[in-house]
């Protein structure tokens, strides 16, 4: 199989090109796998915010309502600086600020309120949350203060304990770990940018170099028949990409999951879909492109772009109507769209799985689609009739 | 002479695809994709009314009507139980309230509307203890408590954080400016393996010509600058104009921080082609590296990076030319005074220094005996 083996050459030559983006990818997925929890918590567990609290009142009563608090927040270390407030603030390192004046606890114990002043982001879910914390523990005390003369180690430890009450939380899904699934999810929809990246440099590689004029010239004086030719460059091309998806499968075995699930096969499934897709993308960039510079600025624009539009790198849902719209036009956008589904399966049911399969099928159209494009162009441009 | 060696030079390099299509459509392109997929980012952690389900064998009790009533975070509707499940799996809920002989929760999985719906519950249950408590000790204070209950206090003032929106995602745009202009070493880099006569044939053609070997320079380094500055000002126009992003209200100092930017760009690149003896492949390589890994550690790719290194490496804060211009760009968008603007802008001025020098040792009196 001559023609085979130099395209195999030819895509060993440009391992490096292609090494920067499976470094890139594996890079950032240890980056996220060493944050995956394999560990099924079965109880339901407050969520935490990062906030500071800057006390000039350091009393039983205020320590009171740390501890409240900590069950609500994670409290974060602030120097008292303007600009450190404001840097923690907008890359929210902290999202709550609080500062408790001097004399705010005898203050509340003579039923006289001092205000307490918050530097938070404004409207959002964390600040009401805390907000929420802040405000029950503060008038469970006021409702003491006005009745019972306590003093403030009294007053937090009557306030502690009544707020020790606690309705009971029925978790429906446990049988799943959210943890590596969110993380599959991610590396799924990771490895849809990775693939796709290399696919087209590798097979964009191939291509222009055998339909160089000169090597087309010399190809078409060997005795091996043009079909042969056109079939063994295809076989090669997806030799590649399935060792390509080969690779990231045993990339995700060694970064720890090796879990055998349904959710699992059906990963695999749409993964092995899109790279048959990605492979009839490549074709017709192959047979477009002009220059081997140009090769790295198209799979740049086409990878990058069809990934952010989709959703590889932002999650759908924090994206707007119309991207999702125009993004719907790719398969990158049916790709994720079934990652995501499979991602929340909490059981396997049938109609949990057409959403899945529509989009491994919408995918499926795409692909013989654009590999009849790369067809049509490659004969009339290329000739393949003359070879 | 320097019009007419400016005039080529900048026929040269806008006529260099290649260099053209990274410098300034990528970035482009980059800040469209970078936009459709963050505008919403913003909207995310605004608060939202919860839609919850309340399941009660009596729907008109009193115990429902006060909960329903008890909280403006929650939007409650009546379901049956078979109903609410069934929401809750589809995810139209986040939960439903059960109302037993206990009030129970429940919930599909864990998460912040569930955290601030369990809170509430647990705040009323407890509310409804510390008066039936207070009750029992005090009976004769009931009005009292009453009073207290329907007049709750707000403990809290809110205190202005910053004097603009804490928009996170403006730290990418900052960061692909201070990429963009970064990108400018591209131009510098051709720039100085064009006068370097063991480098180039245009270059040794160039070194015959009688005529100081730091003037060519200094007249090719121009015509990059102009045209670097060019493309910083249509990108800048394009974010502020087309894509409508706030960059905050000082244009003016935005803009001549992006034209500094844009002249350390270029430096860095002529720096690169000069300092280092390795093949030009290499030396775009680490252009590539040295643009691109400066922008990921200021913010491009991940909001939460910049900090990060800021925090715990905070020296390449100052090494990383990149980092200092968007933290330029961030100092004048976050801070009243311009202190830190300025640290970052001196540092800058002393890295373009830096690189000229470098780059002048380098390329004086050079002379080949055999090329």
């Amino acid at each position: 199989m001559p023609v085979f083996k130099v395209c195999m050459r030819i895509i060993k030559h440009n391992l490096p090109a292609l090494g920067i983006y499976l470094a890139i990818f594996l890079g950032i997925s240890v980056l996220y796998a060493t944050n995956m929890n394999q560990e099924v918590d079965p109880n339901f567990s407050q969520s935490k915010i990062p906030m500071a609290i800057m006390s000039q009142d350091d009393t039983p009563f205020t320590e009171g309502l740390k501890e409240h608090l900590s069950g609500v927040a994670r409290f974060v270390d602030l120097e008292d600086d303007k600009e450190a407030i404001q840097d923690a603030l907008y890359f929210r390192e902290v999202v709550y600020i609080l500062r408790i004046p001097q004399g705010f606890t005898d203050d509340f114990l003579n039923d006289d309120y001092q205000m307490l002043e918050k530097t938070v982001i404004e409207d959002a879910s964390n600040t009401y949350y805390i907000d929420l914390a802040l405000d029950q523990y503060l008038n469970t005390a006021r409702l003491y203060v006005g009745i019972e003369s306590m003093d403030a180690t009294q007053l937090a430890d009557t306030v502690l304990g009544d707020l020790e009450e606690e309705i009971e939380v029925v978790v429906t899904t446990t049988a799943s770990n959210q943890s590596v699934m969110a993380f599959m999810v991610q590396y799924f929809n990771y490895l849809g940018y990775g693939l796709f990246s290399i696919l087209i440099l590798g097979v964009s590689f191939t291509m222009f170099l055998l339909h160089d004029v000169d090597v087309k010239n010399r190809n078409a004086s060997s005795p091996i028949p043009k079909g042969r030719i056109v079939r063994e460059h295809i076989f090669a091309n997806v030799t590649f990409a399935f060792a390509a998806l080969t690779f990231f499968l045993i990339a995700l075995f060694v970064l720890g999951v090796r879990e055998f699930t349904i959710p699992m096969l059906l990963f695999v499934l749409n993964a092995i879909v899109f790279t048959l897709c990605a492979l009839g993308i490549s074709f017709v960039i192959g047979t477009l492109v002009k220059s081997k510079a140009a090769i790295h600025a198209v799979a740049n624009v086409v990878a990058l772009g069809l990934s952010f539009l989709s959703g590889v790198f932002v999650p759908q849902f924090l994206l707007s109507d119309t991207v999702l719209k125009v993004a719907s036009f790719s398969p990158v956008y049916w790709y994720v769209r079934a990652n995501e589904y499979i991602g929340q399966m909490t059981e396997v049911s049938p109609d949990r799985l057409v959403i899945p399969l529509q989009g491994m099928g919408i995918q499926l159209i795409f692909a013989i689609m654009f590999l009849s494009i790369a067809l049509v162009i490659g004969k009339r441009k290329w000739g393949l009739k003359n070879i | 002479m320097y019009g007419h060696i400016l005039k080529y030079r900048l026929m040269c390099l806008t006529k260099d695809k290649d260099n053209m299509f990274w410098i300034l459509i990528f970035p482009i392109v980059l800040s469209t994709l970078l936009y459709a997929a963050l505008s919403n980012i913003g909207n995310q952690e605004l608060f939202h009314q919860i839609p919850l389900a309340l399941v009660a064998e009596e729907e008109e009790s009193e115990e429902v009507t006060r909960l329903m009533n008890a909280t403006d975070l929650v939007e409650f509707q009546m379901m049956d139980q078979t109903e609410a499940q069934a929401s809750l799996e589809n995810e139209e809920l986040i939960g439903y309230v059960l109302m037993d002989e206990e009030m129970k929760f429940v919930v599909q999985t864990k998460g912040m509307e569930q955290s601030i719906v369990r809170l509430f519950l647990n705040h009323y249950r407890q509310t409804v203890g510390t008066v039936e408590n207070i009750m029992r000790n005090h009976p004769e204070q009931m009005g009292s408590v009453v009073n207290r209950l329907e007049t709750r206090q707000v403990f809290t003032t809110p205190v202005s954080a910053a004097r603009a929106k804490l928009d996170p995602m403006l730290i990418f745009f900052f960061a692909l400016i201070a990429m963009t202009c970064m990108y400018g070493a591209y131009l510098g880099l051709r720039e100085a393996v064009d006068i370097q006569a063991n480098l180039s044939d245009l270059a040794a053609r160039i070194n015959i010509a009688p005529i100081h070997k730091m003037k060519t320079f200094f007249y090719s380094i121009s015509a990059a600058v102009i045209i670097q500055v060019l493309i910083i000002s249509v990108l800048l126009a394009y974010l502020q104009f087309v894509l409508k992003i706030n960059l905050g209200d000082r244009s003016v100092l935005i803009y001549l921080t992006s034209v500094l930017g844009s002249v350390l760009g270029v430096m860095a690149g002529a720096f690169i082609g000069t300092v280092l003896k390795t093949s030009e492949n290499m030396k775009n390589a680490i252009v590539t590296i040295f643009s691109l890994g400066g922008a990921y550690l200021a913010g491009l790719m991940n909001f939460s990076t910049k900090y990060t290194v800021a925090e715990n490496v905070p020296i390449l804060t100052v090494l990383n030319p990149v980092n200092l211009l968007a933290d330029a760009y961030y100092a004048l968008y976050m801070f009243d005074s311009l202190e830190r603007y300025w640290m970052n802008i001196m540092y800058m001025i002393g890295f373009i220094i830096l690189f000229f020098l470098g780059t002048y040792m380098n390329v004086r009196r050079r002379k080949y005996a055999s090329i």
